[in-house]
C-alpha cells in the first residue's frame, strides 16, 4: 500500500472516529491538537483551542489549574505525532484533501502561491492566534463594553471555519445561520461565514488553503524541534530537482533548498510526506519517528508509480554508504 | 434561619387548578423539587453590571454547577392553597427507597435525611467529581386502595423523578449517560425526554418555551402507547394533556408567560397508568425548568444565502482569474532571431 | 557557375574529412574486443548521422512529416517538442573539421563547441543540421548567447531566456512563462496538415512517460557502471550516450534495455573489460562530443578506465526525471520547467553549490580513484570551479589533472605524457591503499 493510500485510510478513519464517536462511546477529552469541533455533538474529543478560550476566558485559579493539566496533556499528544496531526489525523484536513481530490478528478489545475504571497499572509494566523488567546483575557475583564464582551464567549469558534463545516459534514445545517441576537454576534457569525466560504473555495482551488491560516497548526509548529515524527535529508543524495516543492501542499521550498542541515521538518509542514513518496533520489527524504526511519524516498518507486518497471536492483552495485558527512568529518 | 426557610419555601409552590382530570384524588403525587433553583439559572443582563459583578456572577454560577444539589421531596397540593405545603405522609414513605444512578450508569440507594423539622431531602450527586447527567428516583409503594371501585383493591405505585446535572470542570467523566433507570422492579415507570445520550451528556433537565420537545413514556423498561400525560406550568396555570403513540412518545411544546418577572417557570409533567390485570396503578413525575423565551434570533436561511452570494462571487473571479491566467500565459513570446531572412544583396 | 562549383566542391570535402574522422572513431570502437553486439544500433546511428549523412534513415520518418527541430544545451524541454509532434536534435558537436570553419564566426579564444556548431550551420552539407527549420538555444553560457546571434544568420533562432539565479522566485517565474511561450511558438511552428495542433495534457503526458523509460534506462547504466567490475569502457559509453542526441527517444530506449541486459548478464557472468585494479576515472568538466573521443581514448589507452563522465554531454543529461503528479496540462508544464532548470548544475548557473555536492555523491558512489578535468580552450565558467571542485576531493583525497585542450587533435602526444603519469600515480596510490590498510 503506497503511503498517500495509508494517510487516506487514517483521515477517513479518523473523520469517522472523531466525529461520531460520541456513538461508540468515547471520549478523548478537551485536549485533542485537531479540529474536532465542540459544535459537534456527537464528537469523541474536542479540540484544544475550546479549552484555551474557556479557561483564559474565566481565569479563575480553577480555570488556570485545568488549562494547566489539559495542556500537559496536549503537549504530550503533539510530541508524540508533532505536525502529523495535521497531515493524517484532522477532519477539517480531510475534507480540505476531499475537495482537492474533486479538483482533480474534474480535471482542473491548481493554482500555487509565490513565496512572496504566501510570506505575505502569515500574519493572518497569528491575528487568528490572539483571537484565541487575547480576546479571552477581555471577557474574563470586561473592563469597557461589557456588552461586547459577554457576547464574545469563544471568540474564535465564532469564526472558525469548523463550526460552520464539520456538523454539515455530519448532517446537521442548523450552524450555517447568521446570528441576529446582537451586532457583535451579527459580525461574528458573518465573519465566520466569510471564512468558511472562503475555506470551501480555496480548497477546492489551492491544496491545503486553510492550513495556512490555521492556529492551531501555528501552535503545533511550535513543537517540532521536540516532536517525534520528523522529516530528514540527506544531502549527498539531493539533486534540488524540485520535485518536492512541486508536489508540497504547504509549497515548502526550503526542503529542496537547505542545505547543511539533516532535519527539515519546518513549521508549515504537513508531515503529508508526499515529498518523500515522490522523491526520486534513494533515501534523500525519509520520515523518521524516534530517530528510526520508517520511509525512505527510492527511485524505483518514483519510477513504478508511474508506470515503468526499473531494474536497478538486479545488477550487482556498490552499495554506498549514506553517512558520509558534509563536513568531511567522518566517512564510513 | 427563617430566611433560609422562606428561601426553601418559596420556589417550592404548585398551584393547580382542575387536576382531577387525570387522576384520583386519592393518590398522592410526589415529585422532586431542586432546592434554590434560581443558583442554576444563567443570566442573560449581566451585561447591566461592571465586570467585577460580571466576575463574581460568573464565579457563583461556577460553584452552583459543582456543589452537591440538596432536593426535596414534595407533595403536590391539589387545592388551590397557594404557599401551602402539604405534609408528606411520613408512614408511606418508611419504605420506600431512594435511588439514584450515576453517570457510570450504576444504581445506589440513597437516603432521605431531614434538617430540622424539613424531612426528606436527598443530597445529590455521592462523589462530587463524577460529573454528568445524574437520576434521581423514589419508588413508592402503598397497598389496600381501591381506585376504580371495583371492588378490588389496587396496589398503588409512585416513581417520582429528577434529572440532575452535575459540572465540574476537569473531573472525571462518566462513562455512561442515562436518562432512565433501566430497572424495572426498582422503577417500574418512567418518563424522560427523548434525547440522545450519546450526543448530550449534561441536558435533559431543562427545557426552552416555543421548541417543541419529544418524551418517552415506559413501562417495565417498555416504552408504553396511549397512556395520558398531563404538563402543569406552576407559574402561568397552564396545563396541557396528551397522549402517548404507539411508541409511548409524544410531543409538547412548553408556552411563555409573560405575566412572570422570573426566567424560568417549573413545570411537571405527570403520568398515569392503570394496570387491570395485575391490579396496580403506576404514577410518575418528572419536573423540568423552563427558560423564558430569550431573544436569539439566527437565520438559516440567510446564512445560506450568504454563503451562495459568496460561493458565486468567488466562483467568478475564480474563473476570470483563470482566463486571464490562461490567455496571459499563451501569449507569452520567445525571442526569434530571424537575419536569415534578411536578403542580402 | 564557378562558384556553385567551388561551393559544391568544398560541401564535399567538408563532408569527407568530417565522415573520415568519424569513421576512424567507430572503427577503433567497432573493434574492441568482445563487445557486446547491442552496442550496433548506436554506432549505426552515428554512422548514419556523420558518415552516409542519412538521418532519416534513423528517424524512421521523412523530413517533411515531422518538423525536425535543433536544440542546444541541456535545459531545452524535449517533451515539449515530442508533444508538439516534432523531433528534437541536439546540436552540440564535437567535429574538429566544422570548428575550423566555425573560426571565421566566432573569436580565437572561443569556445569550440560552438565553433563547430557555427561551422556545420553555416557550411551546409550535414543533413542533420540542414533539416532543423529551427534551433532553440537557451542563453546558458556567453558563448551560447553569441551563438544565437550569429546562428541567425543562417537559420531561425528561437532564444530561450534561462534565469542564472537559480534559486530566486522571479527565476522560476521567468522561466516558466518561456516555457508557455515556447509551447505556443511550437504548436505554431509545427503544423501538421490533418490536426489542429495543440499541446493537449495528454500528448504531454505520453512523451514523459517516453522520456521517463529513457531516464529509468540510464539509471540502470548507471549502476551497471557503479560496480567494481567494468563491463563497458567509458568511450563506448559516451558514444552510447551522444546517440541520443539524435536518435527517438523510444527506439533509443529500446536497444538501452538491449544493451543494459548485455551489459548485466556480463557483470554476473563476471566478463570485464579491464582489470579491476585499473584506475577508475571520473571525467568532469566540459563537454566532449562524438567524434570528439580524444579526452577518453587517452585516459583508457594509458590503462585506466572511464566510470561517468559528469559534463553535459553525459548521465546528467538524462538523468533527473520529470515529477508530475497530476495529469493536467498546468501540473505538467510546471514540473517540465522545474526539471529542466533546478537539477541542473550547469556552471552558467550561480551560485552551483549543488554540483560539489554532485560530485561528492559520484566520487562515493562509482569508487572513483582520480578525477580528469576537461576545460575546452575558452570555457570559463568550468574553468572558475576546478579550485573548488580540488577543495571538495580535499576531503576525500582524490587527486585531480586539469586538463585544457579544444578539439585539434594535435595535442595528442603531450595529453598522452600527462595523462599516463597521473594513472601511473593513481596506480602506486591503489596498490598502497591496498597494501598498507586492509580493506573489509
Amino acid at each position: 500500500m503506497t503511503i498517500s493510500k495509508l494517510r487516506w485510510s487514517i483521515l477517513i478513519s479518523s473523520f469517522f472516529v472523531l466525529l461520531f464517536g460520541a456513538y461508540l462511546g468515547l471520549y478523548f477529552g478537551y485536549v485533542l491538537p485537531t479540529f474536532s469541533c465542540c459544535y459537534v455533538s456527537s464528537r469523541a474529543g474536542t479540540c484544544f483551542l475550546l479549552t484555551l478560550q474557556q479557561t483564559i476566558g474565566a481565569f479563575t485559579w480553577e480555570s488556570i489549574v485545568v488549562f494547566l493539566e489539559r495542556f500537559t496533556y496536549f503537549s504530550l499528544l503533539v510530541i508524540i505525532m508533532g505536525r502529523g496531526w495535521c497531515g493524517w489525523i484532522c477532519p477539517l484536513g480531510f475534507f480540505q484533501d476531499l475537495l482537492d481530490l474533486t479538483r482533480y478528478k474534474l480535471g482542473i489545475g491548481s493554482i500555487r502561491f509565490s513565496k512572496k504571497l504566501r510570506n505575505g499572509l502569515l500574519w493572518i494566523k497569528w491575528v487568528f492566534l490572539s483571537v484565541v488567546l487575547i480576546v479571552p483575557l477581555w471577557v474574563a475583564f470586561p473592563f469597557f463594553c461589557p456588552c461586547v464582551a459577554l457576547n464574545l464567549e469563544i471568540p474564535y469558534c465564532q469564526l472558525c471555519p469548523g463550526k460552520y463545516i464539520l456538523p454539515l459534514l455530519v448532517g446537521n445545517p442548523d450552524r450555517v445561520a447568521v446570528n441576529f441576537k446582537n451586532n457583535t454576534n451579527l459580525v461574528m457569525s458573518t465573519l465566520g461565514l466569510t471564512f468558511s466560504a472562503a475555506l470551501i473555495w480555496g480548497a477546492f482551488i489551492k491544496r491545503r488553503f486553510w492550513c495556512l491560516f490555521c492556529p492551531m497548526g501555528l501552535i503545533i509548529s511550535w513543537y517540532r524541534k521536540i516532536s517525534f515524527f520528523k522529516l530528514r535529508k540527506n544531502d549527498l543524495q539531493c539533486t534540488s530537482c524540485e520535485i518536492c516543492y512541486n508536489t508540497c501542499p504547504m509549497e515548502i521550498e526550503e526542503v529542496y533548498k537547505s542545505r547543511g542541515r539533516e532535519d527539515v521538518t519546518f513549521g508549515e509542514c504537513n508531515l503529508c510526506l508526499k515529498c518523500v513518496e515522490n522523491c526520486p533520489e534513494k533515501s534523500a527524504l525519509e520520515a523518521v519517528y524516534l530517530g528510526k526511519t520508517i520511509y525512505r524516498s527510492s527511485s524505483i518507486n518514483f519510477f513504478k508509480k508511474r508506470g515503468i518497471k526499473s531494474s536497478v536492483d538486479t545488477c550487482k552495485m556498490v552499495e554506498v554508504p549514506l553517512q558520509i558527512q558534509i563536513k568531511g568529518q567522518k566517512q564510513s | 434561619m427563617k430566611l433560609f426557610l422562606l428561601l426553601f419555601f418559596l420556589p417550592t409552590t404548585l398551584v393547580f387548578t382542575s387536576l382531577t382530570t387525570y387522576a384520583e384524588k386519592t393518590v398522592p403525587i410526589y415529585y422532586w423539587q431542586l432546592i434554590d433553583q434560581d443558583r442554576y439559572i444563567y443570566r442573560s443582563d449581566m451585561d447591566q453590571l461592571n465586570w467585577r459583578d460580571i466576575r463574581k456572577q460568573r464565579e457563583l454560577s461556577e460553584t452552583a454547577n459543582h456543589d452537591p444539589k440538596f432536593l426535596s421531596l414534595n407533595l403536590l397540593d391539589l387545592d388551590s392553597a397557594i404557599h401551602g405545603l402539604l405534609p408528606v405522609d411520613g408512614n408511606m414513605l418508611d419504605r420506600a427507597i431512594a435511588l439514584m444512578r450515576d453517570p457510570n450508569g450504576e444504581i445506589q440507594q440513597v437516603s432521605l435525611s431531614a434538617i430540622a423539622n424539613q424531612p426528606h431531602f436527598v443530597k445529590i450527586p455521592l462523589d462530587d467529581d463524577l460529573t454528568g447527567r445524574y437520576l434521581l428516583g423514589i419508588h413508592i409503594t402503598s397497598g389496600g386502595h381501591d381506585i376504580d371501585k371495583d371492588g378490588d383493591l389496587d396496589a398503588i405505585h409512585i416513581c417520582a423523578k429528577h434529572i440532575i446535572s452535575h459540572y465540574r470542570n476537569g473531573g472525571k467523566v462518566g462513562s455512561a449517560s442515562v436518562i432512565f433507570f433501566d430497572d424495572a422492579q426498582q422503577m417500574p415507570f418512567e418518563i424522560a425526554p427523548a434525547i440522545d445520550t450519546a450526543k448530550s451528556r449534561y441536558g435533559g433537565g431543562i427545557q426552552s418555551t416555543h421548541r417543541s420537545y419529544e418524551m418517552i413514556v415506559r413501562y417495565m423498561d417498555q416504552p408504553l402507547a396511549g397512556t395520558k400525560v398531563t404538563v402543569v406550568s406552576s407559574e402561568s396555570r397552564w396545563q396541557k394533556s396528551f397522549i402517548t403513540d404507539s411508541k409511548g412518545r409524544f410531543r409538547v411544546m412548553p408556552t411563555d408567560d409573560r405575566l412572570i418577572a422570573k426566567e424560568w417557570q417549573n413545570y411537571l409533567y405527570v403520568a398515569t397508568h392503570h394496570d387491570l390485570e395485575h391490579n396496580a396503578y403506576y404514577l410518575t413525575t418528572l419536573p423540568v425548568m423552563v427558560y423564558k423565551n430569550r431573544p436569539e434570533w439566527s437565520s438559516k436561511a440567510m446564512g445560506f444565502t450568504y454563503w451562495a452570494i459568496i460561493g458565486s462571487a468567488l466562483s467568478l473571479l475564480m474563473v476570470v482569474g483563470l482566463i486571464r491566467r490562461d490567455s496571459w500565459y499563451n501569449s507569452r513570446s520567445l525571442t526569434i532571431f530571424e537575419n536569415h531572412r534578411i536578403k542580402k544583396n | 557557375m564557378n562558384t556553385i562549383e567551388t561551393d559544391q566542391k568544398r560541401k564535399e570535402l567538408f563532408l569527407r574529412s568530417v565522415a573520415r574522422h568519424a569513421a576512424a572513431e567507430l572503427e577503433q570502437l567497432r573493434t574492441i574486443p568482445k563487445s557486446s553486439p547491442a552496442f550496433d544500433y548506436f554506432y549505426d546511428v552515428m554512422d548514419a548521422i556523420f558518415i552516409q549523412n542519412d538521418p532519416e534513415r534513423i528517424l524512421n520518418y521523412s523530413h517533411e512529416k515531422k518538423q525536425m527541430i535543433g536544440i542546444y544545451c541541456m535545459v531545452i524541454p524535449e517533451e515539449l517538442i515530442y508533444a508538439a509532434g516534432a523531433v528534437p536534435i541536439r546540436l552540440c558537436s564535437g567535429s574538429f573539421e566544422a570548428s575550423q570553419i566555425g573560426e571565421d564566426f566566432v573569436p580565437r579564444d572561443g569556445c569550440p563547441l560552438v565553433k563547430s556548431a557555427m561551422g556545420f550551420s553555416s557550411q551546409s552539407g550535414l543533413k542533420a543540421f540542414d533539416m532543423c527549420d529551427v534551433v532553440v538555444i537557451p542563453t546558458t553560457c556567453d558563448a551560447k548567447r553569441k551563438l544565437g546571434e550569429e546562428l541567425s544568420l543562417f537559420k531561425e533562432v528561437w532564444m530561450v531566456e534561462l534565469p542564472h539565479i537559480k534559486n530566486a522566485d522571479f527565476s522560476r517565474q521567468i522561466w516558466v512563462e518561456q516555457m508557455y511561450a515556447l509551447k505556443a511558438r511550437l504548436e505554431k511552428h509545427v503544423r501538421t496538415s490533418w490536426a489542429k495542433n495543440r499541446i493537449t495534457a495528454q500528448r504531454l503526458s505520453n512523451a514523459i512517460k517516453n522520456s521517463a523509460r529513457a531516464q529509468s534506462e540510464i539509471r540502470r547504466v548507471m549502476a551497471i557502471r557503479k560496480s567494481t567490475q567494468s563491463v563497458i569502457w567509458g568511450r563506448q559509453a559516451m558514444t552510447v550516450l551522444n546517440s541520443y542526441f539524435y536518435a527517438p527517444v523510444t527506439d533509443w530506449t529500446e536497444a538501452m534495455v538491449r544493451l543494459n541486459n548485455d551489459l548485466s548478464d556480463k557483470i554476473q557472468k563476471g566478463e570485464t573489460v579491464c582489470h579491476e585494479k585499473s584506475p577508475r576515472i571520473l571525467i568532469a568538466g566540459s563537454p566532449g562530443i562524438f567524434p570528439n573521443l580524444k579526452i577518453p581514448g587517452i585516459v583508457e589507452e594509458m590503462g585506466g578506465v572511464v566510470v561517468n563522465d559528469e559534463s553535459c554531454a553525459g548521465e546528467r543529461y538524462l538523468y533527473d526525471p520529470v515529477g508530475n503528479t497530476e495529469n493536467n496540462l498546468r501540473d505538467q508544464m510546471n514540473s517540465i520547467a522545474s526539471r529542466y532548470m533546478a537539477p541542473c548544475v550547469c556552471p552558467s548557473f550561480t551560485p552551483n553549490s549543488d554540483r560539489l555536492f554532485m560530485i561528492k555523491k559520484m566520487v562515493a558512489e562509482y569508487a572513483v580513484d582520480g578525477i580528469l578535468y576537461h576545460v575546452l580552450k575558452g570555457c570559463v565558467i568550468y574553468d572558475f570551479e576546478v579550485h573548488r571542485v580540488e577543495d571538495v576531493l580535499k576531503e576525500s583525497g582524490q587527486p585531480l589533472l586539469r586538463i585544457e585542450t579544444d578539439y585539434n587533435p594535435e595535442d595528442v602526444e603531450q595529453l598522452r605524457t600527462r595523462v599516463e603519469a597521473f594513472i601511473e600515480m593513481l596506480k602506486a596510490r591503489k596498490k598502497n591503499r591496498n597494501s598498507t590498510t586492509p580493506i573489509s
